[in-house]
Order: structure tokens, then sequence, then C-alpha cells
């Protein structure tokens, strides 16, 4: 570097400034060569900074704040290049060590690129990702933290259901080949249907909007359904919790008598903040259907309505609410499942199909009536009882279905959805709707089919099956019910 | 990308879709109206899942062209420049 020596005016004291190589604030003139703001990059070979902007190229590299020290480092400022590997992003910190990519807030989809925010990155092949994911292999994310080592993925609280994919929020991961799942679960593959983030920012909206209570009459019907099946149960429960409880829809048919402690668990706080009134005392936790905070052997009930469905691990979840209840404990759950919402899916599907050539689902799945036996089975429940009832609501046309299940919070989350639906789709389907299901006064109908559970923590006092050979009656006497027998007088 | 407002501006050109859509009637009762568009379109799309045809890209594009004509009609918007 160059020095230049300048007179201060007052104390004449010699002040020694280091020139810059390189324009600030330029960029330069040659492929693979650098401009800089405010810091100086000037080691290492293949050092390319942006100032926020972007280049597509490869080996163009962007950083803002920091010096970026090392071959092979790009770095972006809040912006992303997802089109070439081997672009990297960083913000605020250096990152040092090849092959570090990061990217500020934005995913690019490719391999190769990671992103991290505010930590230095260091070691080799470390790929961070803040807050978003990518769903490809090597992929990782990690939030605040230095991630040390080589090899180390990590995702800040999303999950990615790929092989490979591991999640830490706030801790560092130190060694190689090493990953840790914080608060989401990558169990099992293929068991990452549902945006669960999404879901949380789709309630709270809904939650947070004018007229919700104008939305809530699914719910409440419901509830006050599910609450009938708690009555039925000639007992009183000392403490009972509500999975999902959302505005509290079950509650507010139930009595002290019947229920004399009551929990909410509910992940959008904004809903528990207007829950209905009701006579129980209760407690409000705000917690993850998939990730009960409670211990083993609190609960003698756990309710669940309507918010089972939006669940990525349905057995993972069935086992937990198995694991708090208490023995001879019951959990009375209604879910949405079966053929739900037919119409509204039939239509989008001819509408895209007809309109763009090809259709891409836009209703979430939904679990079967014999599926949700099998899975209450699985996860350790006794006397199992599963009905199906089906709510049929009428609408003005198809626009009203999903402007009202927008209200409800129960958009679309899952991850193959498409973002977009045309406006010619959707004017198709609101026609083909009313042809195929329209009323003679042009409403239309929308089916919901709600599936009611009933099943109970294994206990001594429960029935079992009769032991073999301990019959006292044969079939063959069912024959001669009904028959007089003739009694013989002695 | 998008500016600001732009959300807010669909949200709001959405909710004036029912009552368009309403403008395109379909068979009310028995009666068949002269412009039942949305009738139309509908049937040409649902016959094709009883019959043999197979339901492609644009297969009854007369019909959706007639419908969306209506409904861009229905508030006055020009179909040329597609203000939906």
């Amino acid at each position: 570097m160059n020095t230049v020596v300048r007179k201060s005016l007052k104390s004449g004291t010699r002040v020694l400034i280091p020139r810059r190589t390189g324009s600030d604030r330029q960029v330069s003139w040659r492929a693979g060569i650098n401009a800089f703001d405010r810091q100086v990059s000037s080691w290492g070979a293949g050092m390319n900074v942006i100032d926020r902007q972007m280049s597509g190229r490869a080996g163009m590299n962007v950083f803002d704040r920091q010096v970026s020290r090392g071959a092979g480092l790009n770095v972006f400022d809040r912006q992303v290049s997802s089109w070439e590997a081997g672009m990297n992003v960083l913000d605020r910190q250096v990152s040092r060590g090849a092959g570090l990519n990061v990217i500020d807030r934005q995913m690019s989809g490719r391999a190769g690129m990671n992103v991290f925010d505010r930590q230095v990155s260091r070691g080799a092949g470390l790929n961070v990702i803040d807050r978003q994911m990518s769903g490809r292999a090597g992929m990782n994310v990690f939030d605040r933290q230095v991630s040390r080592g080589a090899g180390l993925n990590v995702i800040d609280r999303q999950m990615s259901g790929r092989a490979g994919m591991n999640v830490f929020d706030r801790q560092v991961s130190r060694g190689a080949g090493l990953n840790v799942i914080d608060r989401q679960m990558s169990g099992r593959a293929g068991m990452n249907v549902f945006d669960r983030q999404m879901k949380r920012k789709q309630r709270k909206w809904a939650a947070a909007l004018q007229g919700s209570h104008n939305y809530d009459y699914l719910r409440d019907e419901v509830g006050s359904r599910v609450a009938d099946r708690v009555y039925d149960i000639a007992r009183t429960f000392p403490l009972a919790l509500d999975v999902g409880c959302g505005k509290s829809h079950i509650a507010q048919h139930l009595t002290k008598e019947v229920v004399e402690r009551l929990v909410l668990a509910d992940t959008s706080e904004d809903s528990l903040n207007q829950r209905r009134g009701c006579e129980i005392p209760t407690r409000c936790v705000l917690a993850d259907e998939e990730f009960l905070p409670f211990p083993e052997n609190t609960f003698d009930l756990v309710l669940s309505s309507m918010s089972l469905h939006w669940i990525n691990d349905l057995p993972g979840a069935f086992k937990q609410i198995q694991a708090v209840l208490k023995p001879d404990g019951v959990f009375i759950g209604a879910v949405v499942g079966g053929e739900t919402l037919y119409q509204l899916r039939c239509s989008l599907q001819l509408a895209e199909t007809e309109r763009e050539g090809g259709f891409s689902p836009h209703i979430s799945p939904y679990t079967a009536v014999s599926d949700l036996g099998n899975l209450l089975g699985q996860a350790g429940f006794n006397m199992l009882t599963v009905d199906l009832d089906e709510i049929q609501v009428d609408y003005p046309s198809i626009f009203e279905v999903m402007t009202d299940l927008q209200g409800m919070g129960e958009s679309n989350c899952a991850w193959n959805r498409k973002s977009v639906l045309h406006r010619d789709s959707m004017l198709a389907a609101a026609a083909i709707y009313r042809e195929m299901y329209g009323h003679p006064d042009g409403s239309v109908p929308a089916t919901f089919d709600i599936l009611y559970m009933i099943g109970w923590k294994p206990h001594e006092s429960q029935a079992k099956p009769a032991k073999r050979g301990s019959a006292t009656v044969s079939f063959s006497d069912l024959s001669k019910v009904g028959h007089t027998v003739a009694k013989e007088t002695p | 990308m998008s500016g600001t407002g732009v959300w807010t501006r669909s949200r709001e050109t959405f909710r004036r879709f029912p009552e368009r859509f309403a403008q395109c009637p379909a068979e009310v009762r028995d009666q068949v109206l002269p412009d039942n568009t949305a009738s139309a379109y509908g049937k040409c799309v649902v016959a094709t899942t009883t019959n043999k045809q197979e339901l492609k890209k644009d297969l009854c594009v007369k019909e959706f062209e007639a419908l969306k004509a209506c409904f861009l009609k229905a508030v006055g918007g020009d179909a040329k420049t597609n203000t939906m």
C-alpha cells in the first residue's frame, strides 16, 4: 500500500494515511476483477466484490462493509445470484476460508449456495441460509452463530425433508459432519408436507382480520359436536388439554362439572388472545402440536378440533398425545379428512387443465377414515371410535368459498403448493363449479368431511378381549333366540 | 418486483369478482337465458368427464373467451386491455 504523508495543520505531526488499492465504489474493469466499497479487499486472488449489485457471472462476488479474505469467497449484500454455482453472499461479517457461500436472507435453489447472516462462517464447505430454506441437498442454514468445521449444515427453524439437511438454532456446531436439529424434526423422509412457519403466519393473519369472527362458523359447529362427545362420557376430568385450540371453540360449550381445569395450546398468540369466554379456569400455552411441552401422564382428557390436518408427522403427534395422557385418559379429536372440499379440488383441477394445460394441487392432502384408525392404534390408543360427519355449506360462488377458507386460516401451506392462481383459471373454475355442483338457485355447496375420533390410553380397568375357551354360550344358541320354548311340566 | 399497494389493489379487485361473475348468468331453473356464457363453458368442460374425450388445453377456448368477454363487460373493462 502506498502511504501518503500529510502534515497536520495543528500540531505538525506526521500522519500516515494508507491509500487503498483499487477504485473506491467503482467496479473494476476487467472480468474477475474486483470492486469494493469502504473496505479494502486486496488479499488473495479471485476476490470480486460489488456493492449491492449483483452479477450473474461465475466468480463475481459482492460484499458490503467487511473485508473478505481468502480465495474463492463470494459475497453479496442482500441480493442473490442464483444461477451460477459458487456465488456466495455475506452481510456484515467476514467470511474466511475457501468455498464459503453466504446469502443474506435470500435463497438460492442451486447446489453450493450457502447463506449466513451476522456471523462469521469459518471453515470450508459451510453452507448457511438465514431463515430460508432450500430444498436441495447440500444447502444448509444457520442463524446467529458461527458454524465451524467442515460439512456442517444448519437450518434456522426451517426444515428440509431431504436427506443430509440438518437444522440447528443458536448454537455453534463444531466438528465435521455434525447435523443437529432444533425444534424441527427431520425424522423421516417424506414427513415434511406442510410449511409450519407459513401456517403460523396464515393463522396470525386470519386472527388479525377485521371480521374474523365471521369465519368461525365451521369451527364453532365442530367444537360443539366435540363437546357433545365429551358429555357422552360420564366422567369428570380434573385436567384437560385443548391442542390447536384456535379461539377455544370447544371450551365455550363445556361446564365446570365436566372439566375442572383446562390448558389451551395453540401456535397463534393472536387467536389465544381472542379466545371465547368459558366458565372453566384456563391457562394458555403457546405450543406447537408436534412438540407438546408437557410431561407424561399429565392430562385426563385431550381435545383437538380442526387443527391436526396441518401436522407433518401425524403418527408422532398422536404418540405425544398418548404420552401426555394419564392411563385411562381419553383423547377426543375432530380432524378434517376424507373428501373435504372435493368440489373445489375438482373444479380447480379441470379449470387449470383446460386453461393452462396442467394442474397443481391447491387443496392440502387429507387423512382417510381407515388410515386414522390405524394411526391411533399404532400410537397406542385402545377402544377406538372413529366416525364421519359431513357438513355441507352453501356459498354464492367459488370466490366466497376461497375467501372464507382464507379467513378461517385454512389457506394451503403445503410445500408443493403453487403460489399463483391465475384469474382465468379462477373464472373457469367458477363456471365449472357452478355447472357441476351448483344448486338450482345458483349457489354452490362445499363439503367438509369431519372425522371424529375417540381413543383411550390403556389401563387395567378397561375391557379386554375374553380369553379363549371362556365362552359359556354357544353360537348355535343364537338361532334359538325368538323361538318360544315349550316347557314340559313334570 | 411488485410495488407497494399491489396486494391491496389485487384483493380489492378480487372482492368484486363474485358480483361480476353473477352478471354472466348460468341457467337459472329451466330458463335458458340468451347469455348463459358460464353455463356453456361449464357444460363444455364437464362433457369431457363423461365422454371419452380427454381434457386438453384450450379445448373450450371459444366458450371461455365468450365468458371472459362477458365478465370484463360487467364492469365496463375493455377486453383488449385485459383489465380484470
